[in-house]
């Protein structure tokens, strides 16, 4: 049975035995993606990643796998975060509350996800995923709640040549706060790893968004996040991409009270043939809003990066302060990053400007480092990470800090290697 | 300890060292002087390594466990790690990376090389904080960028901390009183003069006599023209503050 007759079939099944208004939202979903199927280089919004290596390809609908356990390298790192922290375990996109770490008693109300409302433009692709998607995590922080400790989530990808799709939600009520890091990890081998997440900050609400994607070096992963930013609301929002042959991320960001605030910063880190895709939309509905994006790209070998920072500004909404940096560090002839600012301003009285640059290591850097005993491999890796240093710096929590510290420290010594340099 | 023949070496393939002859031995103080542009500072940037300087002839060799090693042979880095130290004229900014990070990443490099255990981070602290007390360098030096926002002496203050932590047996020092007020010079030289081994060798290259008066040769040379021309004691170095470098370079063929 192709990909596409083993969905219909898993839709057809999953949407029969579900109740309104769920049944109906994924219908239309279904009905979405037999409209459109699978968006091409055409679609101003794919227009950078090709998906018909993924689409063409003969993927199965995975099967159940609510009794697997976690391998034990991540059963540790659950088990080691959680003395800082609330774990919660996805396993091939399904929330796990068996495998999951979480003291509920601190404020932080936790279930699996249901796709009750969703009122977000989709497209095919997403319509697809949408509409044969798992129930992952869906966390609430109910109002006025500041949750003292950071909520780590593991999302474990155990299947191989599978396709998988998984929704989301996180709910920040009125003067509430939370830390979030997010770490997406998988099997060696092939597959589709999809994920949507609905985020929606209410009023003076604060959300820290630490996301890791740093699946296999042969995966596919598809990750979108929309957040509604209300009045006084803020979101810091990080992310870091160094798995998979082909990634692409999206973050819409909805400023929609007065006040709020986005500020998203990104790391990604290709190597061999990646082709790492981010798509950013800072979305200013109303005027005295502020945002910020702040990038930074290490490429080596053939990969390629790129970044498409798209900044609106709605009619009316005055008094916009809104900014977008990226740079790049190229390691290799062949490595390419590219950067596509946009603004799309409609109103006047706003500041939004943007900059990029392309470099390579400092060669005088590297002579001091090296003139100091330090081998050019380890000079280049403490130069590396020197480079995205500025953002490290902007995540807060120091628990959350360090485990992005930890990706980053796993991720580098491939991108400096003794052979490479020291020969 | 170290063994300089006939070298000659080019920068963007104009020849700056022609034929240069030094011997230097565990225990002696060297200073080499001589005019802008006579090749002084390329001379301390091919004995560290430096990629863009292209030694053309001549032999350098470093005598390492009793043994003449080639030192035009060995990376940069090998060349540190066995004891050779370059302190910059011009040190270099890295912004992003602490000078303690800076420095915990040098000393270990330099022990894993030597098979000996690296210090743990709380005792490398204490040993850092000794080192900086040389010079009179604030401990939150230690925890800043490297020589990032550093005044001219504070970041030569610096490449001396940089020293004491890694006690190198040939200490290159290139120009390192340039910048410096009389202060500091004192301070910085001091420093130096606390790390003075006999099995250790130091090798200074300046313009002035002012710092040989806080860190005294055995041995002055004159370098002119990619050349050694001249060697004494250290009233050559007296008679060319007095005199200038021209009797020499109006003796030259």
């Amino acid at each position: 049975m192709t990909f596409l007759n083993q969905a219909k079939d898993h839709f057809d099944r999953m949407s029969s035995a579900l109740k309104l208004p769920e049944q109906k939202l994924r219908r239309d979903m279904w009905a979405k993606f037999q409209d459109e199927g699978f968006p091409d280089f055409k679609s101003e919004r794919w227009r950078y990643t090709n998906l018909r290596s993924v689409t063409q390809a003969d993927w199965k609908i995975e099967s159940n796998s609510s009794a697997a356990k976690l391998p034990e390298k991540w059963a540790n790192w659950c088990l080691k975060w959680s003395k800082h922290s609330d774990v919660l375990v996805c396993f091939d996109g399904q929330y796990r509350p068996d495998l999951s770490i979480v003291i509920e008693a601190r404020g932080l109300q936790v279930e699996a996800a249901e796709l009750k409302t969703f009122d977000f433009e989709v497209d095919g692709f997403w319509g697809l995923n949408l509409s044969i998607s798992k129930s992952g995590y869906s966390l609430r922080v109910p109002a006025s709640t500041q949750l003292e400790r950071p909520v780590f989530v593991l999302n474990f990808v155990s299947q191989m040549n599978a396709w998988s799709s998984v929704f989301n939600e996180l709910v920040l009520e009125p003067g509430s706060s939370a830390t979030v890091f997010e770490l997406q990890v998988s099997v060696d081998g092939t597959f589709v790893a999809n994920d949507l997440t609905l985020a929606r900050l209410k009023k003076g609400a604060k959300l820290d968004w630490v996301r890791v994607q740093d699946l296999a070096q042969e995966g596919f992963g598809f990750s979108e996040q929309v957040v509604e930013v209300g009045e006084a609301a803020e979101l810091n929002w990080t992310q870091m991409q160094a798995g998979s042959e082909l990634a692409r991320g999206s973050l819409t960001a909805k400023m929609l009270g007065r006040e709020a605030k986005a500020h998203v910063n990104g790391l990604t880190f290709g190597r061999s043939k990646q082709h790492l895709d981010q798509r950013i939309l800072m979305s200013h509905e109303v005027g005295e809003t502020e945002s910020s994006q702040l990038f930074k790209g290490i490429f080596k070998d053939r990969s390629r990066g790129v970044l498409n920072g798209k900044i609106y500004i709605a009619k009316n909404a005055q008094k916009v302060l809104s900014n977008q940096l990226n740079h790049n560090l190229l390691l290799s002839p062949g490595a390419e990053a590219d950067t596509k600012p946009e603004l799309e301003v409609y109103a006047d009285d706003v500041k939004a400007n943007h900059g990029a640059s392309v470099g390579r290591l400092s060669d005088e850097q590297l002579f001091y480092l090296q003139s100091r005993g330090i081998p050019k491999h380890l000079a280049a890796q403490i130069l590396a990470r020197a480079f995205v240093d500025d953002v490290v710096l902007k995540v807060e929590n120091r628990f959350v800090r360090q485990a992005l510290e930890e990706c980053i420290e796993s991720v580098l010594p491939h991108f400096a290697t003794e052979m490479e340099l020291d020969s | 300890m170290l063994k300089i023949e006939n070298l000659r070496c080019e920068i963007d393939e104009k020849e700056v060292l022609k034929g240069l002859n030094l011997t230097i031995n565990a225990g002696e103080v060297h200073a080499i002087m001589g005019p802008n542009g006579s090749g002084k500072s390329t001379l301390s940037k091919v004995l560290a390594g430096h990629p863009d300087y292209k030694v053309t002839s001549g032999t350098v060799k470093f005598e390492i466990n009793f043994e003449d090693r080639d030192l035009l042979s060995m990376s940069p880095d090998e060349r540190a790690r066995e004891g050779v130290f370059l302190a910059f004229q011009y040190p270099v900014e890295v912004p992003g990376v602490s000078n303690i990070t800076f420095l915990r990443a040098a000393f270990n490099s330099v022990c894993r090389h030597q098979g000996v255990a690296e210090m743990s981070e709380e005792k490398f602290r204490t040993f850092l904080d000794e080192r900086a007390a040389l010079v009179d360098l604030n401990p939150s030096f230690l925890e800043r960028a490297v020589n990032e926002g550093f005044s001219g002496g504070e970041k030569k203050r610096n490449e001396i901390v940089q020293m004491a932590v890694l006690s190198p047996r040939l200490a290159i020092l290139d120009e390192t009183d340039s910048g410096l007020d009389i202060d500091s010079l004192k301070v910085v030289a001091g420093g130096v003069n606390k790390l003075k081994r006999k099995e250790n060798a130091i090798l200074m290259i300046t313009h002035y006599q002012r710092l040989l008066d806080y860190i005294e040769p055995d041995f002055v040379h004159v370098l002119h023209n990619g050349k050694i021309v001249e060697s004494g004691d250290k009233s050559l170095a007296t008679r060319l503050e007095r005199e200038g470098y021209d009797w020499i370079v109006q003796a030259q063929p």
